[in-house]
């Protein structure tokens, strides 16, 4: 038997050493940066397809309110006044047109003469009531509109994307049969992520007067 | 002795990772916030469109709705803008308005979402006033021994099949002529192998009959009508003089215009006059010789003709007409006998085959049997001579193939978008049925929502044209009347005939 004195006692209160080691500091901070590497890189994919989706859809919703401001007006515009008045495959950015007012003892009354046209340079469509005079009124309908339709390589006088139509430009009119104008339109931008983002639309319409 | 060992943990557990957890999800929900903020915007927008588009489609829907009303005989008003029709997502109204020269302007507006749009349509009648009438003699219709008056239709893409019967002889195609009268038909005796005969209607006026001589027959019905047919008035075109025109020295001629106003229009013995539409021609006399021929030629467009004084086709001249539809070509006398003082000379005597319309409303009018008319024909008389036979084409009362001309869809002529109307525009851009304070299961449909009162109205609008509106009176809008010229219900004498007459303007 030891004497007591030998027996060995474990102090009353071992004091417990809180804190990490520098390893486990290491790891943490690695296993962290990992994780905020992982987030920010998801954040920032879903932030960009975000982002584009967000561009397509607003092209998409440009380009239809574009096309219903020119379908409508064509629509109300008299067939004999369209010019210029190139028919498929030829077709025009610009066209003339004036709309109906009524009828007046059995004939029917035009407006002025009104314009919707394609700044190339701009890519803006404009639509002009009473063009080149000194009460025309001007109005944006629509911009970031291609130069060319989209497939359209170049002005070679060929029809690359295989619509019918030759060289036609991001807002291109041709007229088909004795009543209806084809109209269509292309549009193009750049998203905030540096992405291209492009939207055509085609549609056809019949002047009811 | 085994000592134990024991060990105390003591103290608290401290750490960070709640808090960066804590930190990482408000991150991410900030951003799924904003994407979906961004989200509803643009769908806000996008639906805006789409309320815009199916206003667009619901006006459209109005318009054929007011179109539909009146070729069911009605005003062409469908509901109105305090108790509108439903349709689909949205609300509509028509208003129809009946300008002097015979147009009808329908107007409508539709309401869907946010969505608002006004759009005027301007019809006119597809029924021909005088396709109408058939064979029609104001004062009476006469049939001369063995004479004919058959139906037929230009507008068939088929030949109609001919019965045979069981002795191989044919009979006329099934298409029903129409012969009417204000007064009385008689039908003179035929033979037993050529009767005398009308394969159709025989309508006399309300106090006339229909008498028939021996071996004389009408197919269809010989009731009266129940009351008097109102001729058409014809509106003559402004053309510009041109003086006297003889076509002389033998050969083909052609007029010099062929718009304009000749004082004389002469076809001399052993000549052509060949008049290829589209013409307008007005003439005081036209006149076409023993030994002329007169060429009609609709092929390329329409030929109106307008004769005040003498109109005359004599005996031994021809007539030639190389494009069989009777709708194409409109020969009008216009002059009124009290006018002048002296009776007009009308003389279809000539040979062949005329295909047109004829109208006239003052004079009496005899077909011999040389002369082959196919189309319409209304004078204040007519007789037919021995023999002679009329065919009447269904396709000159209205567009269509054999399809009753009442029924007949008006044809439109101008259409436009309007600006809103100002209580439109006041609305608030919410459901329009929840901003008027309407109920939704109160609303009619449109087949149920068509104006059947009819009171009407002629007026001079502040604009200063006149225009006249049948329809109802409480929803009537007089801020646009300056003077009123005339109103009339159903139960007055003259309403019938006034609505008649303006419904049946050309």
């Amino acid at each position: 038997m030891r004497p007591q004195s030998a027996i060995h006692r474990i102090s009353p209160a071992r004091r417990t050493r809180s804190g990490f080691t520098l390893v486990e500091m290491l790891i943490a901070l690695t296993v962290l940066a990992l994780v905020v590497v992982n987030i920010t890189s998801l954040v920032r994919t879903a932030g960009k397809a975000f982002d584009s989706d967000a561009a397509s859809a607003r092209l998409e919703e440009m380009a239809a309110r574009t096309m219903d401001r020119v379908v409508i007006a064509l629509a109300g515009a008299s067939r004999n006044s369209l010019t210029p008045a190139n028919a498929m495959p030829l077709s025009n950015p610009e066209i003339n047109f004036r709309s109906s007012l009524g009828m007046e003892d059995g004939v029917m009354m035009l407006g002025t003469p009104e314009r919707i046209e394609l700044e190339p340079a701009t890519g803006i469509v404009r639509w002009t009531r009473d063009p080149g005079t000194s009460e025309q009124k001007t109005v944006a309908w629509g911009d970031l509109v291609r130069a060319l339709h989209d497939g359209e390589v170049d002005l070679n006088l060929w029809d690359d994307n295989d619509n019918g139509l030759v060289d036609e430009a991001g807002l291109a009119f041709a007229l088909v049969g004795e009543e209806g104008v084809r109209v269509q339109l292309s549009l193009e931008r750049t998203s905030e992520s540096g992405k291209q983002v492009l939207f055509a639309l085609e549609s056809m319409v019949n002047c009811r007067n | 002795m085994h000592g134990s060992i024991a060990r105390e943990r003591t103290g608290s557990r401290r750490g960070g990772a709640l808090a960066a957890a804590l930190v990482v999800v408000t991150v991410m929900a900030m951003l799924s916030a904003a994407m979906l903020t961004l989200r509803g915007s643009m769908a806000k927008r996008q639906l805006g469109a789409l309320d815009a588009k199916r206003a667009f489609y619901i006006a459209e829907a109005g318009l054929a709705e007011g179109a539909a009303s009146l070729a069911l005989g009605g005003n062409g008003n469908v509901a109105s803008p305090t108790d509108p029709a439903r349709f689909g997502d949205g609300i509509f109204w028509t208003e129809a308005l009946v300008p002097i020269d015979g147009y009808t302007e329908l107007t409508s507006t539709a309401l869907s979402g946010s969505g608002r749009c006004t759009l005027q349509l301007v019809v006119r009648s597809a029924s021909d006033p005088i396709g109408n009438l058939g064979l029609f003699g104001d004062q009476t219709v006469a049939l001369g021994s063995q004479a004919k008056v058959l139906g037929y239709d230009s507008s068939a893409e088929e030949e109609p099949a001919v019965k045979v019967g069981m002795k191989g002889e044919t009979a006329e195609p099934d298409v029903p002529a129409r012969v009417a009268s204000n007064g009385m038909i008689t039908l003179a005796a035929g033979t037993k192998k050529h009767p005398t005969k009308i394969s159709g209607d025989a309508i006399p006026g309300p106090e006339g009959r229909v008498v028939l001589g021996l071996n004389s027959s009408v197919s269809g019905s010989t009731a009266p009508g129940s009351e008097a047919e109102v001729l058409p008035t014809i509106a003559l075109p402004s053309l510009p003089p041109i003086g006297t025109y003889v076509a002389m020295g033998g050969g083909t001629k052609t007029l010099p215009s062929n718009e304009g106003r000749y004082s004389t229009i002469r076809v001399q013995t052993g000549t052509v006059l060949s008049i290829a539409g589209p013409a307008q021609i007005q003439a005081v006399a036209f006149v076409v010789e023993a030994g002329a021929t007169l060429e009609l030629d609709t092929t390329l467009g329409g030929i109106e003709l307008y004769v005040e004084d003498d109109l005359v086709l004599a005996a031994g001249s021809t007539i030639v007409c190389p494009n069989p539809e009777a709708k194409s070509c409109s020969i009008y006398h216009t002059g009124d006998p009290s006018a002048y003082g002296t009776t007009p000379s009308l003389t279809l005597a000539a040979t062949g085959t005329l295909y047109a319309k004829v109208f006239a409303p003052h004079l009496t009018l005899t077909l011999p049997a040389s002369l082959d008319v196919y189309g319409a024909l209304a004078a204040r008389s007519v007789t037919l001579a021995s023999g002679a036979e009329f065919r009447y084409d269904i396709a000159t009362a209205s567009g269509g193939a054999g399809g009753a001309p009442e029924a007949a869809m008006p044809l439109p002529v101008a259409w436009r978008v309007l600006e809103l109307p100002e209580a439109v525009k006041s609305l608030a851009n919410v459901d329009p049925i929840k901003a008027l304070g309407l109920d939704k299961d109160a609303l009619r449909k449109p087949s149920d929502a068509h104006d059947e009162s009819t009171w009407l109205i002629c007026f001079t609008a502040i604009d200063g044209n006149n225009y006249t509106y049948i329809g109802s009176e409480s929803e009537f809008n007089y801020a646009k009347v300056a003077t009123v010229i005339t109103t009339a219900t159903p139960a007055d004498a003259n309403f019938t005939g006034m609505v008649q007459k303006l419904l049946k303007k050309p």
